[in-house]
């Protein structure tokens, strides 16, 4: 036997106003579409390609380090191990995935006499300025490279 | 075939698909057998195959849409879907966890598709949110490795529409408009904290637009008595988010309270399955203790014992009341059980179990937590109206005593919110507000699609009804 099926088109009281939500959160919606949906989202684009990811997430008014994952980008092999120290939180989460193929590793987790790790050799300084093994100092805001 | 029909085997067909890829690659991973990027095409056909021969009942009968209605909002949807592909598709991931955690996975997965490298096997190696799930990063790898970097991105677009066309069926069928489908599928998908090119968004990379997926399909299986979503919807969420497994817990947990056996079962084998495939792979993420093997039998032994309590709450007729005092006699075993192992347990649960040494002091933030909900979920702008929308529709049918078939649905959305609280109230974070503004709108989003749902299922709920047939809500009960 047929059954009745409700027509939320024909609504009464607060299913009106429920209904009216609805349609009002469609319409707010559609508000933002071209200001923010789009237009933010290009910029976003634009500013993350034009200054780099290395910049975009570590050059910003909460966050520093930038200089020290671009020196680490332009003179530490991709296959090497880079050494880190201090806060595991802010700034230094981004470096595995900006340094990456290279791998972070703490230091306190590496015997002081070791050369490498897990087969890669540990990121040093150049020959010409003493040659000594690089550690990322990290802070909560911000990075520094130091040496052990 | 009715565009409905049409579009819940597609709808069925990813399901199936994310849920065989996921189940069949985190054992590979588990043996160290490295992970195939041709696995992802041959998931993608065997859920093409499953919901091709899959039984789908005939559209319900109902007003029909407005042509101009549909194809507004399908335009309109159009234009944002493609602004979400140009920034999923046009950088890598522009916010916090979407770099540093989930696109680095998928970086490591690409270039091996295995955790026998030390990025996941050496603990000495930085690696944020080290026991993520790894579905998406999957995904996301096999896809690069398919098609090229960045052609894995792609599932971003392709979740936010697969979450559209699920909420959009579900409305359909639960409430037997089709215009209302229309309007609470843009309305969701429009929405800022989904829309937004912000954090937890569409594009950001994170993992929160799958949960809201699999949440949504969990809901959308209480919505239309549909076991398969509830299964498919459970497994996915255990895979997809640490925040999977207590939300997909949370539905077994309704519909033990509510006697809905056969989702119960669907929704316990959901997270057997996926908890027996998974947390061994957390716990060696975790780099935890040799207890690998012995937890995958943990959630199947759970399910048992769930299954073992169902029938003993038949045989003694024990009602709704009852049984939610056997679910939270068990949730509380299960959160006394959970910090008495955190340290054998590990990564997560350690981190957030290991500072509760002063339990009142902790619960003494439930206000201010319960409050940033409010500020975040209802007053911000985050999600427009669409709590607001839930919560008229409920009081709507409350008011016209038509509550009572939405109860697994509601129950589920509030044990969702309740569930998203507890984070801040366990994190050993100290920075109660930043905590808030930087997680709650990302929880919240979980709820989006249920609350939706919910809202639109009472809006039908409470409406006088006037033509010859019922939606599902009102005739599976």
């Amino acid at each position: 036997m047929p059954q009745p099926v409700p027509q939320v088109e024909r609504t009464g009281g607060l299913a009106r106003w429920a209904f009216a939500a609805v349609a009002a959160h469609l319409l707010l919606g559609v508000a933002r579409v071209p200001g923010v949906v789009i237009g933010r989202r290009l910029a976003d684009v634009d500013d993350y390609q034009r200054r780099g990811a290395v910049r975009f997430f570590l050059d910003t008014e909460h966050r520093g380090g930038a200089d020290v994952v671009e020196w680490i980008r332009a003179h530490v092999p991709d296959a090497a191990a880079v050494l880190y120290r201090g806060d595991s939180k802010g700034a230094i989460e981004f470096a595995p995935a900006l340094l990456a193929p290279r791998l972070l590793v703490a230091e306190g987790l590496c015997p002081d006499d070791a050369v490498s790790w897990a087969g890669r050799p540990l990121a040093r300084r150049p020959a010409s300025d003493g040659g000594r093994i690089l550690v990322i100092a990290a802070s909560d805001d911000g990075l520094r490279l130091e040496t052990r | 075939m009715s565009p409905l029909e049409r579009t819940e085997r597609t709808v069925l067909a990813a399901l199936i698909a994310l849920a065989l890829f996921g189940g069949t690659a985190l054992p590979l991973l588990l043996l160290d057998a490295g992970v195939p990027a041709a696995l992802l095409p041959l998931a993608l056909v065997a859920g093409a195959l499953c919901a091709v021969r899959a039984r789908i009942d005939p559209a319900p009968a109902g007003r029909r849409a407005p042509r101009w209605l549909s194809w507004t909002i399908a335009a309109l949807l159009a234009v944002v879907a493609t602004a979400i592909a140009f920034g999923a598709l046009a950088t890598p991931s522009r916010h916090w966890d979407g770099a540093v955690a989930w696109d680095l996975r998928a970086h490591w997965l690409g270039r091996a598709p295995t955790l026998a490298q030390p990025f996941f096997a050496d603990p000495a190696v930085l690696s944020p949110a080290r026991d993520y799930p790894l579905l998406q990063p999957l995904l996301v790898a096999a896809g690069n490795s398919l098609l090229g970097d960045p052609a894995g991105r792609a599932m971003f677009p392709a979740v936010f529409v697969l979450f559209g066309a699920l909420l959009g069926t579900a409305v359909r069928r639960a409430t037997g408009s089709t215009a209302l489908a229309w309007l609470v599928a843009g309305a969701a998908l429009l929405t800022p904290a989904l829309a937004g090119p912000t954090s937890g968004g569409a594009d950001s990379g994170y993992g929160d637009l799958l949960l809201l997926a699999c949440t949504t399909a969990i809901a959308a299986g209480l919505a239309t008595q549909d076991g398969r979503l509830v299964f498919l919807g459970a497994v996915l969420a255990v895979l997809t988010k640490p925040e999977g497994l207590p939300y997909a817990v949370g539905a077994a947990g309704v519909l033990f309270v509510t006697g809905e056996r056969a989702l119960l079962r669907a929704a316990a084998a959901g997270v057997a399955l996926a908890g027996a495939i998974w947390l061994p792979v957390q716990q060696r993420l975790a780099h935890g203790p040799e207890a690998v093997a012995a937890i995958a039998f943990v959630p199947p032994s759970l399910w048992l014992v769930l299954e073992l309590l169902d029938a003993g709450a038949r045989r003694a007729s024990l009602r709704a009341g009852a049984r939610a005092v056997v679910a939270a006699a068990l949730a509380a075993g299960a959160l006394g059980a959970a910090w008495w192992l955190r340290d054998a347990i590990g990564g997560t649960v350690r981190a957030y179990f290991g500072g509760v040494g002063d339990p009142l002091g902790r619960l003494g933030r439930l206000p201010a937590v319960v409050a940033g909900a409010a500020n975040y979920g209802l007053l911000r702008g985050n999600f427009g109206l669409a709590f607001w929308a839930a919560l008229l529709g409920v009081a709507a049918a409350a008011r016209r005593r038509a509550l009572r078939p939405l109860l697994p649905l509601a129950a589920f959305v509030a044990v969702g919110l309740v569930l998203a609280f507890v984070p801040f109230v366990l994190s050993p974070e100290i920075d109660l507000q930043h905590h808030l503004r930087s997680s709650m709108p990302r929880l919240l989003l979980h709820w989006l699609g249920p609350a939706l749902l919910l809202g639109a299922a009472a809006i039908g709920a409470a409406s006088p009804p006037t033509t010859d047939a019922r939606p599902a809500i009102a005739a599976a009960r």
